[in-house]
C-alpha cells in the first residue's frame, strides 16, 4: 500500500529539525503543565504527553541523523519547497503536482516565506489598530499595490470594495459586531 | 409508537408543499446558503438571528423555516472547502482533504458536482432511515452510555491510521498534539484549569472554528503567497480546466457502495447525541481511506469528496431524532432549534412524536427540501464557481484572508479568535511544509474531549460497579467492528 | 420562636416590597407566575426576598429614559439555552415597555463569565444590558485568573426574572422512593450521584443536601448537559441527581424517576409534586423532621438557608455598575412592567419556564445578606470537589 511510502526528501532539513524541536518543546511544556493538576484531571493528558514527547524526540533524532548523513554523503543545497508548488506531493494532506514534476526535486528556498507570514499577521494587526472595516480595507489596498503590483487606482478600488462588502454583508446583513479598533475607540 | 408514521409523513409533505407554506423553506434555504459561504458563520448563528422575526408566527412556519436553516448550510460549506480550502463548517474539513487538491488539479467542477450529488442523495438516505427507524431508535437511544461513546471515539482516533500518508510516527505525533490541544481549558469533571496560562479565553479551550480557519484556510493562503503559485488550479483559462458536472454526478453512482456505506455511517452517527457532523464526516472519510487500495485518497481522489459529503448530509435527518425525542441537541444548530421550539411552546418528546408527528415531519421534509435545493442550486453554478480556480492568486488571496479573518471574528465576536486563527495558520503552513498531517491533528482535536470524558465516566462507572463493561453486547460489537476495520490497516503500516 | 422571627421578617419584607413598588410608580399586586413558579411566596430565610408582581396592566406611561435607543443585550451562553430563552421571551415586552430596540448578543465562554464581564465593562449609559447567573456570583469565581465579579459594584441588578428551583431525584433502577429511603440506603452503601460538573449550581445544591442528610456520596462527573444527566439516571448509571424543576418538567418520559425533595424554601404548586417535601422554610423538612439532619440543628438550618439563598438569586437582568440612579430606576421600572405583563407570563409558561419576578432594588438590598447566608455552602462544595479530583 503506497500510503506507507517514505517521505525522506525533506527529512533532515534545518527547517524540519527546527519545527520538530519546536513541537517537542510544546509537548514538554504540556507535560510540565500537568504537574499540580488534580490526579484525575492529569491522568489522560499525561498518558498522551509522555509517549508524544518520546515520539517527537525519536523524530528529532531521525531528522538530525538524516541531516548528518546528508552532510556526509553530498553537501548541497537545502531541500526546500518547489517554486510554484510547495511540498504538497510529499505530505499526508496534499496532491501530486499537476505539472508532473517528480518528488525529490530540490529547489531554492523561496525568500517570500517570511514575507508571506508577515503579510498574514499584518491583517489582524492593522485591523486591531484601525478596526475591522478600515483595517481590512487598508490592507486590501496595500496588498494590491505592494504585493500584487496593481496600479494605484485598482488598489484603491480594492480597498473601497472591501470596505463596502464588509459593511454590507457582515455588519448590515448579518449584524456582526465589528470592533472599531484602538484608534477608533480613542476617537 | 403507532403505525401512523406513513400517514403523518405524507401529511407533513403536503404541509411543506402547499401555498404559501413553501415560501418558508425556500426563503430559509436561500438565507442558509448565503450564510454558509461565510466561514465562521454557522447555521446556528443565522438561526439565532432569525428568532426575533418569528415572534407571533404559526409554529408550522417556524418549523419549516428552521428545518431549511438546518439543511441549507451543509453543502454550501463544501463549496468554499473545495475551491478555497476554507471549510464553511467544521464537517467540511473532511471534504477539503481531497476536494481542494482536485481544484488544484483543475477538477473543481467534478468535485463540486460530486459534492452536490452526494449531499442530496445522502440526505435522502438519511430521511428514509429516519422514517424507517424512528420507533426502534427512540428505544435504543437512551441506552447508549459512556462505554459506547468511548469506543466510538476510539474508532475515530484509530481511523487516523488510515488517513495518514507518509510517516506513521509523524501521523501519530500530529494526532497526539491534537489531543493535547483538545485538553486545553477547564476540565469538565473537576473544573480544574488545564494549560490555560491563567487566561479567561483558554478556559473554554480552542474552539474548532478559528482552528479550522487557520490550519486549513490561512495555511493554504500562506502557501499560495509564499510559493507565488499563479492560480489555484495552475491554469489561467477556464477552458483549460478539466472535469465536468456530469463527471461528478456519475462518480457518485460509480462509487455507489462507498456512498451507501458513508450514508449509513452518517445516519447512525447523526442519531447519537453529541457526535455531530464532524465526527460523521471524518469517520466516513477514514472508512473510505481504509478501503483505498490504490493509495490515492488524499491526493485529489473523488471518493474523498463523496464519502464525507454523503455522511455529513445523511446525518441531518438522524440528528433530529435525539433532539425531537429526548430534547438533547445534536449540534449548535439543533440547540438553537430547541430554544426556538420552546419559545413557540413546542416541547420535544412523546407528544411531539405522536400527536405532533405531522409537524415533526414538516420539519424533516423542510430539511430534506433544503438539502436538495442547495444541491440543485450548487450544480447550476458549478461552472461559474470553478472560475475562481483560474483567478490570479494575487487577487484571490486578500479576499480569502479577509473572509477567514472576519469569519473567525464573527463566530463569537472575540478578537482573540482572530489571533488564534493566525497562530494555527502559521502552524498549519509549517505542518504542511514539513509533512505533518493536519488531518490527524484536527481529527484528534475533535475527538479528544469525547474520548477523555467518556473514558473517565466509564472508569468511574466500572469502579463503582454501576456497569459491567465486558458484559455489554454493544461494547463487544463495537470492539469487533473496530478490530475488523482498523487493525489490518495498522498491521500493514510500518513506521517509516 | 423561629417561626415568629420569620413571620415578622415576612411582614417587614412585604412592607418594603409594597413601599418599593409604590416608589417605583406601580401598584403591588398578586404574583404572576406560572408552571412551577410559586404563588404567594414567602421570603427565603436567607435573603428576605419577596417576589412581587408589579403589574402595569394596560401600560402606565412608558419610561422615557431610552427613547428608541438600540440596546445590546448580552447573553453569556449559546443560543437555545435557558438564559438565552429567558432573554428572548422578555425581549418584545421590554422593547415595548421601554420603547427601545434590543439586539441579543450571545457572548459565550467560561460558564457565562465572558458575557458577564462584557456587561460590567460596558458604558453605564443603559445601552448595554444582559442576563446573569446570580447564584454563581455569590462567591468568588475564577481565583486562577483573578477575575472576580462583584454583584454590587460591577453590575447594576435590575430585576430577577426567575429563581433556581431544584429537585433531588432518584432513578428508576433504585429502591429510593423517599428521602428516608435515601438515608436508609446510605447506611448500607455509598450513594452514587451524577452531575455535569462542579461548576454547576446543581452540584452545589446536591453536595450541600447530601451533606445535610449525612449521606456519603460519590459523584460521577462529566455528563455534557442536564439532559444527558437525566439519561444517565434513567439508565441506572447512578442513584440520585439534582435537577432544575423546569428540566424535570421539560424532559420527556421521566417514568420511574422518583422526586425526593424540593430544594426550595417552600412547596411548589406543581401538580406532579404534591407529596414531595421541601427543604427549608415553613413546613419544610428542616423544621418538621430535624432528626433527619443530624444532631447539629443550628448547622443544618444554616446550611439549608444557605442553599435557599444560593438558589434564590437565580437569573438576573442587569447592566454595568455605576449606572446613574435616575437612569437605573427608569430602566428598572420598564423591565418590571414588561415582566409583569400577562403575555410574558403566558409565553414563559408555554416555553416551560418558571418566572419569579423581583425588583432590582430588592435584589441589591439583599446581596450582602445573601453573601453571608451562602457561606456555609462553600466548604461543603470544596470537600465534594476534592472527592472528584
Amino acid at each position: 500500500m503506497s500510503r506507507g511510502r517514505r517521505t525522506s526528501e525533506r527529512t533532515g532539513s534545518a527547517g524540519a529539525i527546527a519545527f520538530t524541536a519546536l513541537l517537542l518543546a510544546v509537548a514538554l511544556g504540556f507535560l510540565v503543565g500537568t504537574v499540580g493538576l488534580p490526579s484525575s484531571a492529569a491522568l489522560v493528558p499525561r498518558a498522551v504527553a509522555v509517549p508524544l514527547a518520546l515520539l517527537l524526540a525519536y523524530r528529532l533524532v531521525r531528522e538530525i541523523l538524516a541531516r548528518t548523513r546528508r552532510g556526509v554523503e553530498s553537501p548541497g543545497p537545502e531541500p526546500g519547497p518547489r517554486a510554484g508548488e510547495g511540498p504538497e506531493a510529499r505530505t499526508g494532506d496534499a496532491p501530486e503536482p499537476p505539472d508532473g514534476r517528480t518528488p525529490g526535486e530540490e529547489d531554492e528556498r523561496t525568500p517570500d516565506e517570511l514575507g508571506a507570514i508577515l503579510w498574514l499577521l499584518a491583517l489582524p494587526a492593522v485591523s486591531t489598530l484601525l478596526g475591522f472595516v478600515a483595517g481590512p480595507a487598508l490592507y486590501a489596498t496595500a496588498w494590491a499595490r505592494f504585493r500584487a503590483g496593481e496600479r494605484p487606482a485598482v488598489a484603491l478600488a480594492a480597498g473601497v470594495v472591501t470596505a463596502a462588502a464588509i459593511l454590507l454583508v457582515f455588519a448590515g446583513l448579518l449584524g456582526a459586531r465589528l470592533p472599531q479598533g484602538v484608534v477608533g475607540a480613542f476617537l | 409508537m403507532t403505525p401512523s408514521i406513513l400517514p403523518a409523513a405524507w401529511q407533513g409533505l403536503t404541509l411543506v408543499f402547499s401555498w404559501p407554506n413553501i415560501l418558508y423553506p425556500v426563503a430559509g434555504t436561500l438565507a442558509a446558503m448565503v450564510v454558509a459561504l461565510m466561514p465562521g458563520l454557522s447555521g446556528a448563528a443565522l438561526m439565532a438571528l432569525a428568532i426575533p422575526l418569528t415572534f407571533g408566527w404559526d409554529p408550522l412556519h417556524v418549523m419549516l423555516l428552521y428545518g431549511a436553516f438546518l439543511g441549507g448550510a451543509t453543502f454550501m460549506g463544501s463549496v468554499t472547502a473545495i475551491l478555497l480550502n476554507i471549510p464553511g463548517t467544521a464537517p467540511n474539513a473532511a471534504t477539503l482533504i481531497d476536494g481542494y487538491p482536485m481544484a488544484r488539479q483543475g477538477l473543481a467542477r467534478t468535485a463540486l458536482a460530486a459534492s452536490a450529488t452526494a449531499s442530496a442523495l445522502g440526505s435522502t438516505f438519511g430521511v428514509i432511515v429516519l422514517i424507517a427507524l424512528v420507533p426502534v431508535v427512540i428505544r435504543i437511544l437512551p441506552t447508549i452510555a459512556p462505554p459506547e461513546y468511548l469506543l466510538l471515539a476510539l474508532w475515530g482516533l484509530l481511523a487516523i491510521g488510515t488517513i495518514v500518508r507518509g510517516s506513521v510516527a509523524k501521523g501519530l505525533a500530529a494526532a497526539g498534539l491534537g489531543l493535547m490541544v483538545s485538553f486545553i481549558g477547564l476540565d469538565l469533571r473537576t473544573a480544574a484549569p488545564r494549560f490555560t496560562l491563567g487566561t479567561l479565553y483558554l478556559q473554554d479551550g480552542f474552539d474548532l472554528v478559528p482552528v479550522f480557519l487557520g490550519i486549513f484556510a490561512l495555511a493554504e493562503v500562506l502557501d499560495l503567497s509564499a510559493s507565488r503559485r499563479a492560480t489555484i488550479s495552475g491554469r489561467t483559462r477556464v477552458d483549460e480546466l478539466g472535469g465536468s458536472a456530469i463527471d461528478g454526478i456519475a462518480a457518485v453512482f460509480r462509487n455507489s457502495g462507498l456512498f451507501l456505506k458513508s450514508s449509513v455511517i452518517g445516519s447512525v452517527v447523526g442519531m447519537i447525541p453529541g457526535l455531530g457532523g464532524t465526527v460523521a464526516a471524518f469517520i466516513a472519510y477514514g472508512e473510505a481511506a481504509r478501503t483505498d487500495r490504490a493509495g490515492t485518497l488524499g491526493t485529489g481522489d473523488i471518493r474523498g469528496v463523496i464519502a464525507p459529503e454523503a455522511a455529513n448530509d445523511a446525518k441531518d435527518g438522524g440528528s433530529l431524532l435525539p433532539t425531537l425525542a429526548l430534547g438533547i441537541p445534536a449540534s449548535a444548530g439543533t440547540a438553537v432549534l430547541l430554544g426556538v421550539m420552546a419559545l413557540h411552546g413546542i416541547r420535544p418528546g412523546r407528544e411531539l412524536l405522536e400527536e405532533g408527528l405531522p409537524l415533526t415531519f414538516a420539519l424533516i421534509w423542510a430539511l430534506f427540501l433544503s438539502n436538495w435545493l442547495t444541491s440543485v442550486a450548487g450544480l447550476s453554478v458549478v461552472r461559474p464557481l470553478s472560475r475562481l480556480t483560474v483567478v490570479r492568486t494575487g487577487r484571490l488571496i486578500p479576499p480569502i484572508m479577509i473572509l477567514a479573518t472576519l469569519g473567525a471574528l464573527a463566530f463569537r465576536g472575540r478578537t482573540e479568535d482572530v489571533w488564534v486563527a493566525m497562530l494555527f495558520g502559521v502552524l498549519g503552513y509549517l505542518m504542511k511544509k514539513h509533512d505533518w498531517s493536519r488531518v490527524a491533528f484536527v481529527m484528534a482535536l475533535v475527538l479528544g474531549p469525547l474520548f477523555e470524558l467518556n473514558l473517565q465516566l466509564t472508569l468511574d462507572l466500572v469502579r463503582l460497579d454501576r456497569i459491567d463493561f465486558w458484559a455489554r453486547p454493544s461494547v463487544l460489537a463495537l470492539l469487533a467492528l473496530i478490530a475488523l476495520t482498523t487493525i489490518p490497516t495498522w498491521v500493514r503500516r510500518r513506521p517509516s | 420562636m423561629a417561626d415568629e422571627r420569620i413571620g415578622r421578617r415576612e411582614l417587614l419584607a412585604r412592607g418594603a416590597a409594597i413601599l418599593g413598588g409604590l416608589a417605583l410608580g406601580s401598584r403591588p399586586g398578586p404574583l404572576r407566575g406560572y408552571g412551577p413558579a410559586y404563588r404567594g411566596r414567602v421570603p427565603s430565610p436567607g435573603t428576605g426576598l419577596v417576589p412581587t408582581g408589579v403589574p402595569n396592566p394596560g401600560g402606565g406611561p412608558v419610561p422615557a429614559c431610552l427613547e428608541r435607543a438600540r440596546i445590546r443585550w448580552i447573553v453569556g451562553w449559546t443560543p437555545g439555552g435557558g438564559f438565552d430563552t429567558y432573554s428572548r421571551l422578555a425581549q418584545p415586552f421590554i422593547e415595548r415597555s421601554l420603547d427601545v430596540r434590543i439586539a441579543i448578543d450571545n457572548v459565550p465562554g467560561a460558564g457565562g463569565l465572558v458575557g458577564a464581564m462584557a456587561i460590567s465593562r460596558a458604558r453605564p449609559d443603559g445601552r448595554t444590558l444582559g442576563i446573569l447567573n446570580g447564584s454563581g456570583f455569590l462567591w468568588n469565581r475564577n481565583p486562577e485568573t483573578g477575575a472576580s465579579s462583584d454583584l454590587l459594584s460591577d453590575f447594576t441588578v435590575l430585576a430577577r426574572v426567575a429563581a433556581r428551583q431544584q429537585l433531588l431525584v432518584a432513578g428508576p433502577e433504585t429502591v429510593i422512593g423517599t428521602v428516608h429511603d435515601l438515608v436508609a440506603l446510605a447506611r448500607r452503601r455509598t450513594v452514587v450521584a451524577g452531575i455535569t460538573g462542579p461548576d454547576s449550581s446543581n452540584f452545589a445544591s446536591l453536595a450541600a443536601v447530601t451533606d445535610l442528610l449525612g449521606v456519603p456520596t460519590e459523584f460521577v462527573a462529566g455528563y455534557p448537559g442536564s439532559r444527558e444527566v437525566v439519561l444517565g439516571l434513567l439508565r441506572g448509571d447512578f442513584d440520585i441527581t439534582s435537577l432544575d424543576i423546569e428540566t424535570f418538567g421539560s424532559v420527556p418520559d421521566l417514568e420511574g424517576v422518583h422526586p425526593l425533595l424540593q430544594i426550595t424554601p417552600e412547596r411548589s404548586p406543581d401538580p406532579r409534586l404534591p407529596a414531595v417535601p421541601h427543604l427549608a422554610g415553613p413546613g419544610g423538612l428542616i423544621a418538621g423532621e430535624p432528626e433527619l439532619f443530624g444532631d447539629d440543628h443550628a448547622r443544618a438550618r444554616a446550611l439549608a438557608e444557605a442553599i435557599a439563598a444560593y438558589l434564590e438569586f437565580g437569573r438576573l437582568f442587569a447592566g454595568p455598575g455605576d449606572m446613574d440612579p435616575a437612569l437605573r430606576d427608569c430602566v428598572e421600572r420598564g423591565i418590571l412592567a414588561a415582566l409583569s405583563e400577562p403575555g410574558f407570563a403566558d409565553a414563559a409558561r408555554r416555553a416551560g419556564r418558571s418566572i419569579d419576578v423581583v425588583p432590582g432594588v430588592e435584589i441589591r438590598r439583599t446581596i450582602p445578606a445573601a453573601r453571608e447566608a451562602v457561606r456555609p455552602i462553600a466548604p461543603v462544595v470544596a470537600a465534594a470537589v476534592r472527592g472528584i479530583r
